[in-house]
């Protein structure tokens, strides 16, 4: 406290006076937060093996935009191994640069209408706002120039949830332009195996099948000069307890107790929304970009 | 990160250092000590999961300040959030046997009263101890707009005092690094 302002100490010597209750131990936290990064972690199901390991071969672009619009929430497909289409043997697209933050934060109304864009019918979407007409959850990384830009798309049957999503990550260098290579999959998700690269119109996107507490995830990487852009696709929103993470669909009743009265929290769709050629589709797509 | 030092030890290392002085800084924001345990829970949680990542240890103080910054204003802002709570006082409410205001309640009650940004400008430079830079780090705004918080939180909280406030004559603007 400065010594410049010396009566507002009686502002916090009378809020302090209310007993705080006790702080919950390192262990306990600990073990929360674990927990959280837990649901947050997906397995590659190649590394299943029993369950069935997905191959990811190259897809077309033409194929996925097929299926974009047309998916019923009833007959969505599970993700399964794409047809296979010859390689397209159009000429590498290298990749585009890495917006600055702001102009990825500033992007996220775009990107927002673009996954709504993508919702398969039957389905309702729902777009997360950071703050009131921002979309875009953008983070800086400690006090380097990394940041994340993502923006959140939950669909939901009224029964039952899933979720896509767009994330942009700049302010990193060194990542070479393998979208399947280790440092890559380790920064767009925890499955570090089974990661496939697909080309959809001569853009190389890595592509990932993995599980999460709710169901699969499928995850397309797309390279950028200083960052990458990755898509989400999630049969099931992570599972959410009173550690502090809570669904969009999470109302809060009451005002005196803090136990998170959660309306919602409900299980996986039958099927990520969309498949692994729509999700390569969609990272491929430029409009994700500034 | 040291080497031979997991991860884990690094974490309940730093939680045990700082997470009193941060759920603390939680409830000047919030007034409302589980809100602020939710807070700070929330606030370790997002650390936890970039540990890895945050390459500038030095500088965690910083980054968790502006993370339990963000998911404060943040929470503000969620519909499930919007709640009002039902202990709010009035600060006109008599509370001492010779009928004046309480004045710790009428303390409290004024810093409750104060726009979000203004009270985190006045908790980050005159709890925290932050200079005008360092709260505009946190903050995510110009170091004038923190001047501008400072004063009109100031001077808010000089109105809301009334009668308390001939106390709080020294409490001028924030324009001062």
């Amino acid at each position: 406290m400065t010594g410049n302002e010396p009566d507002i100490d009686r502002v916090w010597a009378a809020m302090l006076d209310d007993p705080a209750p006790p702080l919950p131990t390192a262990s306990e936290t600990l073990s929360a937060a674990r927990g959280a990064a837990r649901r947050r972690t997906v397995f590659a199901l190649a590394a299943a093996g029993a369950a069935g390991a997905v191959v990811v071969a190259t897809v077309g672009v033409g194929l996925a935009f097929g299926n974009l619009q047309s998916t019923s929430p009833s007959v969505i497909p599970a993700a399964s191994p794409p047809s296979v289409a010859p390689t397209p043997s159009r000429p590498p697209v290298p990749p585009p640069p890495a917006p600055s933050q702001d102009a990825a934060d500033r992007h996220g109304q775009q990107n927002a209408a673009l996954l709504m864009g993508a919702v398969p019918a039957g389905l309702t979407g729902l777009v997360q706002e950071a703050s009131p007409g921002s979309p875009a959850w953008t983070w800086q990384l400690g006090d380097t120039a990394e940041y994340v830009s993502t923006v959140y798309v939950v669909l939901t049957t009224g029964q039952a949830d899933g979720e896509l999503s767009a994330m942009i990550r700049g302010g990193t260098s060194d990542l070479g332009t393998d979208p399947c290579s280790p440092r890559v999959t380790r920064l767009a998700t925890p499955a570090t195996t089974g990661c496939e690269v697909v080309d959809v119109d001569g853009v190389a996107i890595g592509v990932v099948v993995s599980q999460n507490s709710r169901g699969q995830v499928i995850t397309g990487i797309r390279m950028l000069a200083g960052g990458l852009l990755v898509v989400e696709s999630k049969q099931g929103i992570d599972q959410h307890t009173p550690d502090g993470s809570r669904p969009p669909d999470a109302k809060k009743t009451g005002t005196s107790k803090r136990d998170h009265d959660i309306l919602g929290n409900w299980p996986g769709l039958p099927a990520p929304p969309l498949t692994v050629q729509q999700v390569a589709a969609l990272a491929a797509n430029p409009g994700l970009l500034p | 990160m040291s080497i031979g030092v997991s991860l884990d030890e690094e974490f309940v290392s730093y939680y045990q250092a700082r997470a009193e002085h941060l759920r603390t800084t939680a409830y000047l924001l919030c007034g409302d000590w589980h809100l602020a345990q939710d807070l700070t829970q929330l606030t370790f949680t997002k650390l936890y999961r970039g540990w890895r990542r945050i390459e500038r240890h030095d500088a965690l103080d910083q980054y968790a300040r502006r993370v339990l910054l963000r998911a404060y204003l943040d929470e503000r802002r969620r519909p499930w959030r919007r709640e009002v709570p039902t202990d709010t006082i009035d600060p006109t409410r008599p509370a001492r046997p010779d009928g004046q205001p309480d004045d710790r309640i009428v303390l409290r009650s004024a810093l409750m009263r104060l726009p979000p940004r203004q009270r985190a400008a006045l908790v980050l430079r005159y709890w925290v101890d932050l200079s005008i830079e360092q709260t505009a780090a946190v903050l995510g705004c110009t170091s004038g707009t923190v001047k501008s918080q400072t004063a009109d939180g100031l001077a808010n909280l000089r109105r809301l005092l009334g009668g308390v406030a001939n106390d709080f004559g020294h409490i001028s603007g924030g324009g001062s690094a």
